[in-house]
């Protein structure tokens, strides 16, 4: 016979005791590496959603609302040597089955066959005409398939700012009717995005051709993909800068005979002070702002709408002002006399504002000549190509009753030669707005040439000028996967306490085992086996156990993270539109969690073990033995004094912090607290060790005492102390668990209403895929619209970022922005964090002040901050602004959970300022009177469905949103349970165990006239206080560690719930200690053990 | 053979309260091959004693001399190589191993050494078995044999390395009157065939009558019983 044949054997006949050491091997290898995996695989599924995202693009160059040339991309291949593609991509919405099928927020994606060579496509789509390829998800959500129609409305792109003063807003969508050609899944590009998101975008990828034509361009892009591995953005960001021409800045170069000068002028009109200073370099360069005026008023007469010019050319002082002899004559002025000019002063969102100024006439000439110039007046689609008056299109009220015929006369004749002429100054002054502060620069040398031009505009005009940024995309996607929130250790560190119950669990088996079977060992030791060699044996027994535990754990591990990815994946379908999480198994986790797993058994058995080996034989062969812990050292007794002790300095520190507490010391205070107790149960349950403990003579001297039920129970449990106490530390295990992640439970539906809550006390969030440019609050639009008056509404300006939700579980550093006027939030939403430089009387105001250094500041959702983001309040986040330059948001302040989950928001004034050219709301607020909440909502998604005008309950989006924290609460909830499950079998095996060890005890209680129920009541009193011991400790910790969710307004602790919990536990519990004791303990069983004895 | 030289046991902690004496100043003598019977009453350090001498226990003061050697200054591994190679233990119970045949039960004690067993082991093993009685149920599981042979098979397991000296406890105290007879008859028998010393404590007269010497333990001395 060899050693091993030995151990086999011993396996074999203890299979059943082995087993349940192995069951607690397994549990804590499958929470242990199932963590590990589940790191592992979210690590892998927001890499593999970044390839899927961009294919082999690994950078883009972006521009917002504006158009470059699409041979851009192959100039700057031909600089580079990489691949380019040229893309336009716009926002629209798709129908289809007649309308009852539609999708908002699709990306319109134009594309040429550069596309499939720069995403490393086998195959370019080759599309034309009408012929579309869409996303699998956006057929699904259609329900159409190869070969059907759709009706697609597209948000009409313009090479003019929308909101740009006198653009018309009529014309806000095209439609079209496209056939599908083909659908395509994630790996055929169908979740191409270059934002740094989870959700799987709805795809429509259509020809650049017909895209550009629908838009009425001709060959323009506004992203170019760029494949380049390893190539540095300013190797890519020079090139650029040698291979834009003005037209990529949507900049026109036009002689002008009648005046022989050379007019440079912009597709947008209005001119950005970059470009304009560029050339205004120029000597003798002419800066022309021509503005569109309501009226030239006089005493009794006006003009109606008329151009006036402004120039540096025209020698005029701030106050005076040329006219033609048309309008002299109009108006009956002349020189000297004053005049009144009534304009347009245009808000962010087309809020007009009539303002005057008075002028004196400094001159009057002749509508011919230079003071005919027609090319003074930009090209305004709507207005400049207007056949009559009455056929304006200004993108401002006209009061068509002011227009008389002799105005269409003048417009039939002159078109809009300008009126009047002011000073430069003036018209700085009056019309210089945020998309630009000219409209035209005039260059006296007819030779100025076309090579000049581009020679000038390289020299000064860098891409960032024109809005064009270069993203590393790629680069970014992957570190943001790789520096996402670290799965394994949340995993790791809220499954610790189920890990603890499944180590003691098995430690608790194998302790038995050994009590089991230590006359075996007392024989080994006679027959000359050394301690050693005993030691030895148990050991390899127990790697055998544990290698069985261990390939049971790790097929448990992955069935355990199936099981979680499979939760999350079917509860973030709906939200994210795909599959977001994908298991990966990685052999070297496995051997990982296998090994750790290994040394955490074995060092949990040696322990005991070399204190076993260490008894005498005769000792070892008597049948009840019980291997003890050690006793109460005086270290134990000092950590029992100074943990709760530190925990209740650390929990009154953090109640006296008042708002600045911080929740994670609360939870260090419960994990500090439970220990603590522990080691207090473990002095009750020594206390009653001592005979003379625990009772006292009417004198109350200590002495043995009398004897009574309680106290025969209180000397039971002391008898098997280190069993007792492992019952205890299960059950509080289990109970802290359960209790903890049952208190984070957040219900976004409580007091959803207050405006204090995360949605506000707003009704619907609602965002658009085309921008809304009007204000929904003004009457007037709202007559004009068919809007109901029943409703508030706040409109937020957004610039596109990473979706900084926690439904993107990437690490993120630009958050899309959102600008908002910060007097409409006054007193709405709560802040969970701040800085001093929140205001703490009206923190929204606190948006609108001007930091130091230029920095902004910001508000986001505390969750964003935190998880999204990897920063706290007080950091800066960087971006590169419309104009190039760096934008540095400060955030002074982290909301409660909210609506904003996702956004970074600041004020209206600082957006407009670092995005002038940006037009329209596409995320709104709105809050409904009265009874009519779902009346406006239906009138709302009504009136905007060709904005493709998604609206939700906000309390909903808010829910939706913590859906996801719910679910890992969910999951540690499980694995509460799981811990609860886990003390249950402790409990049963201690107290089945105990039972059987005290067959002659309990006999002999039987035999002095004890009854069954007695006895049985006896065994329960002995597991009830245990059980109720474990419990309190659980319940007391817990709820010390989520004192903060217990003031939360946004968390609803259901008080009934938990205490529902903690009874359903103890149900649990005394209902097995009574079945288990009333099975166990028989009376002819008890008559063979005392016959026996 | 066996000589003790003033020893001392006792259990609990020296100088207080708990501390009970059980063998004071005790100094004995056991000669090679001779069979001792010793008798006395409950408590009086019988089983102390015998561990003592089988070297499970230390004494707290005195000398054990096995063949001259002091055994009770040896390490525990020394201890260890001379209760396998030296010593035969038998209890009262039998002590089997429940998951190992009764073949691999009586094997057990040449694994310490770490060799495989070798082919002489093996003969002298079944020779034993044979001699018993026992050899046809060579396979069987403790679990499937009676009391009595599971008693011979532990004495078989005492003998299987040769020992010089063999230390019985209740042999026979958990067995009927004619398993008791039997197994009384196979440890004198065994012990004067192959020579060895053998030290019997027993409560059964029957069983001490049979040995060449009986002693007297009471109050922590030994002195020679007259029935």
């Amino acid at each position: 016979m060899h050693i091993f044949q030995f151990i086999f054997r011993s396996l074999r006949y203890y299979s059943g005791r082995n087993l349940l050491v192995a069951l607690g091997v397994a549990v804590s290898t499958a929470v242990l590496t199932g963590g590990l995996i589940i790191g592992d695989s979210v690590r892998f599924s927001l890499e593999q959603t970044a390839w899927y995202r961009l294919g082999d693009v690994t950078h883009a160059v972006t521009v917002t609302d504006r158009y470059f040339r699409q041979e851009l991309a192959g100039e700057l291949r031909a600089e580079t040597g990489h691949d380019v593609a040229s893309v336009l991509m716009l926002e629209g919405m798709a129908v289809a089955g007649g309308g009852q099928q539609r999708v908002n927020r699709v990306q319109i994606i134009g594309i040429n066959d550069d596309f499939a060579r720069v995403t490393g496509m086998a195959q370019p789509f080759d599309i034309i005409d009408n012929d579309v390829v869409i996303s699998r998800n956006m057929a699904d959500r259609l329900e159409v398939g190869a070969g059907d129609a759709l009706l697609v409305r597209i948000g009409k792109a313009s090479l003019i700012p929308k909101n740009a003063p006198f653009v018309s807003d009529t014309e806000t969508t095209v439609t079209l009717r496209v056939t599908v050609k083909a659908i395509v899944d994630k790996t055929e590009m169908g979740h191409f995005n270059l934002k740094n998101s989870q959700s799987a975008p709805f795809n429509l990828f259509i020809s650049i051709d017909r895209l550009n034509r629908l838009m009425e361009f001709e060959g323009r892009a506004n992203r170019l993909l760029i494949h380049a591995e390893n190539a540095g953005i300013p190797d890519l960001y020079s090139a650029l800068a040698n291979r834009i021409t003005p037209a990529d800045g949507s900049l026109l170069l036009k002689y002008i005979p009648l005046t022989g000068e050379t007019e440079i002028s912009s597709e947008r009109v209005f001119m950005e002070p970059a470009v304009t200073g560029a050339f205004s370099k120029i000597p003798e360069t002419k800066k022309i702002l021509t503005y569109f005026v309501n009226a030239l008023k006089t005493a009794g007469k006006e003009t109606p709408y008329s151009f006036v010019a402004s120039s540096s050319g025209f020698d005029l002082q701030a106050d005076e002002v040329i006219l033609n002899l048309w309008t002299a004559d109009d108006l009956g002025v002349s020189p000297g006399d004053t005049i009144r000019m009534a304009y347009f002063e245009i808000g962010p969102l087309r809020q007009l504002e009539e303002r005057e100024t008075t002028l004196r006439v400094k001159e009057i000439v002749p509508v011919e000549g230079v003071w005919a110039d027609g090319d003074l007046m930009p090209h305004l689609p709507g207005l400049s190509d207007a056949g009559h008056c009455r056929e304006w299109e200004a993108g401002v009220p006209i009061d068509l009753d002011k227009i008389r015929q002799t105005d269409e006369d003048y417009w039939d004749k002159y078109k809009g030669i300008p009126k009047a002429f002011v000073s430069e100054t003036l018209g700085q002054q009056l019309w210089a707005n945020r998309f630009g502060n000219y409209t035209a620069l005039r260059i006296p040398d007819e030779e100025f040439s076309e090579e000049e031009f581009s020679s000038v505009f390289r020299e000064h005009i860098r891409p960032a000028d024109i809005g064009m940024a270069i993203l590393p995309v790629k680069e970014e996607g992957l570190a943001a996967a790789r520096g996402g929130v670290d799965f394994s250790q949340l995993f790791l560190g809220l499954s610790f306490f189920l890990l603890l119950a499944a180590i003691l669990l098995s430690a608790l088996m194998f302790r038995f085992n050994l009590e089991s079977r230590s006359s075996q060992t007392g024989t080994l030791i006679q027959l000359g086996f050394r301690n050693r060699q005993i030691f030895r044996i148990i050991l390899l027994e127990t790697v055998f156990i544990a290698i069985f535990g261990i390939f049971a754990g790790l097929a448990l591990a992955v069935l355990y993270t199936r099981l979680v990815f499979k939760f999350l994946n079917t509860l973030w379908w709906d939200i994210v539109r795909t599959e977001v999480l994908f298991i990966h198994i990685d052999v070297h986790t496995l051997i990982i969690g296998g090994v750790v797993s290994m040394l955490v058994i074995l060092a949990a058995v040696a322990l005991p073990l070399n204190r076993y080996l260490k008894r005498r034989v005769a000792e070892l062969h008597r049948k009840d033995l019980v291997l003890q812990t050690s006793g109460n050292n005086r270290l134990k007794k000092i950590v029992a004094v100074a943990l709760p002790l530190l925990a209740t300095v650390l929990l009154l520190w953090q109640l006296m912090a008042g708002e600045g507490r911080n929740a994670s010391m609360f939870f260090v205070a419960g994990g500090l607290l439970l220990p603590g107790l522990l080691l207090w149960a473990d002095f009750w349950l020594s206390f009653y060790r001592n005979p003379a403990n625990g009772g006292a003579n009417a004198q109350g001297e200590r002495t043995p005492g009398e004897l009574t039920t309680g106290r025969l129970i209180r000397r039971n449990l002391s008898r098997n102390r280190g069993r007792s106490l492992t019952v205890i530390i299960l059950f509080a295990l289990g109970t802290f668990l359960v209790v903890s992640t049952g208190a984070n439970r957040q219900d976004m539906f409580a007091d959803a209403g207050k405006k204090t809550s995360g949605a506000g006390g707003f009704h619907y969030f609602a965002e658009t895929s085309v921008p809304v440019l009007f204000d929904l609050n003004d009457p007037s639009r709202r007559a004009t619209e068919g809007l109901p008056a029943s409703f508030r509404s706040v409109q937020f300006h957004r610039v596109d970022g990473d979706d900084a939700s926690c439904l993107n579980l990437n690490r993120i550093s630009n958050p899309a922005i959102l600008g908002v006027g910060t007097g409409q939030l006054t007193g709405r939403f709560s802040f969970s964090t701040r800085t001093e430089d929140l205001d703490p009387e009206d923190p929204w105001s606190s948006l609108e002040k001007e930091l130091p250094g230029g920095v902004v500041p910001a508000i986001a959702d505390q969750t964003v901050i935190q998880w999204g983001l990897g920063m706290k309040v007080g950091d800066t986040l960087m971006y590169q602004n419309e104009t190039g330059d760096t934008l540095r948001l400060k955030l002074i302040g982290g909301l409660a959970p909210s609506v904003f989950q996702g956004f970074v928001i600041i004020g209206d004034s600082h957006f407009l300022k670092h995005y002038p050219t940006h037009s329209g709301s596409s995320v709104f607020l709105v809050e409904a009177d009265g009874n009519e909440e779902e009346e406006t909502g239906n009138d709302l998604q009504m009136i905007f469905r060709d904005y493709g005008w998604e609206m939700n309950q906000a309390p909903k989006r808010l829910a939706e949103f913590y859906s996801v924290t719910n679910t890992y609460l969910s999951i540690f909830l499980a694995l509460g349970a799981l811990g609860l499950a886990l003390g249950t079998i402790g409990l049963a095996l201690v107290l089945a165990r105990t039972i059987m060890e005290r067959q002659h005890e309990l006999a002999v209680l039987r035999a002095v006239g004890f009854r069954k129920a007695r006895i049985v009541a006896l065994v329960a009193g002995e597991y009830g206080r245990l059980l109720l011991a474990g419990v309190a400790i659980g319940f007391v910790t817990a709820v010390v560690a989520t004192l903060p969710a217990f003031f939360s307004e946004n968390t609803d602790i259901s008080f009934s719930t938990i205490a529902w919990v903690v009874a359903l536990i103890l149900v649990n519990g005394f209902a097995w200690i009574h079945g288990l004791a009333a099975l166990m303990v028989r009376p002819d069983k008890l008559t063979d053990a005392l016959r026996s004895e | 053979m066996l000589e003790l030289k003033k020893v001392s046991k006792g259990y609990g902690t020296p100088g207080t309260h708990a501390f009970r004496a059980v063998l004071t100043d005790l100094s004995w003598q056991v000669g090679a091959g001779i069979r001792t019977g010793i008798v006395g009453p409950s408590g009086s350090g019988k089983t102390t004693l015998l561990n003592l001498i089988g070297a499970l226990d230390r004494p707290d003061s005195g000398e054990i001399l096995f063949n001259g050697t002091d055994i009770s200054s040896f390490s525990n591994d020394q201890l260890a190589i001379f209760r396998q190679k030296s010593l035969g233990f038998v209890f009262q119970q039998h002590h089997l191993l429940p998951q190992l045949t009764l073949w691999e039960n009586v094997l057990l004690p040449l694994l310490p050494s770490g060799k495989s067993v070798d082919k002489d082991s093996k003969d002298w093993a079944e020779y034993l078995l044979k001699k018993t009685g026992i050899w046809g149920q060579r396979n069987q599981l403790p679990s499937q044999m009676s009391g009595g042979e599971c008693q011979r098979t532990a004495v078989v397991r005492a003998m299987v390395n040769k020992p010089s000296l063999i230390l019985a406890d209740e042999p026979t105290g958990a067995l009927d009157e004619d398993n008791a007879s039997i197994l009384s008859d196979l440890l004198i028998s065994l012990s004067r065939e192959e020579g060895v010393t053998l030290v019997t404590v027993t409560h059964s007269a029957e069983l001490a009558a049979r040995m060449d010497k009986v002693w007297y333990l009471n109050h922590g001395t030994l002195s020679p019983f007259i029935s």
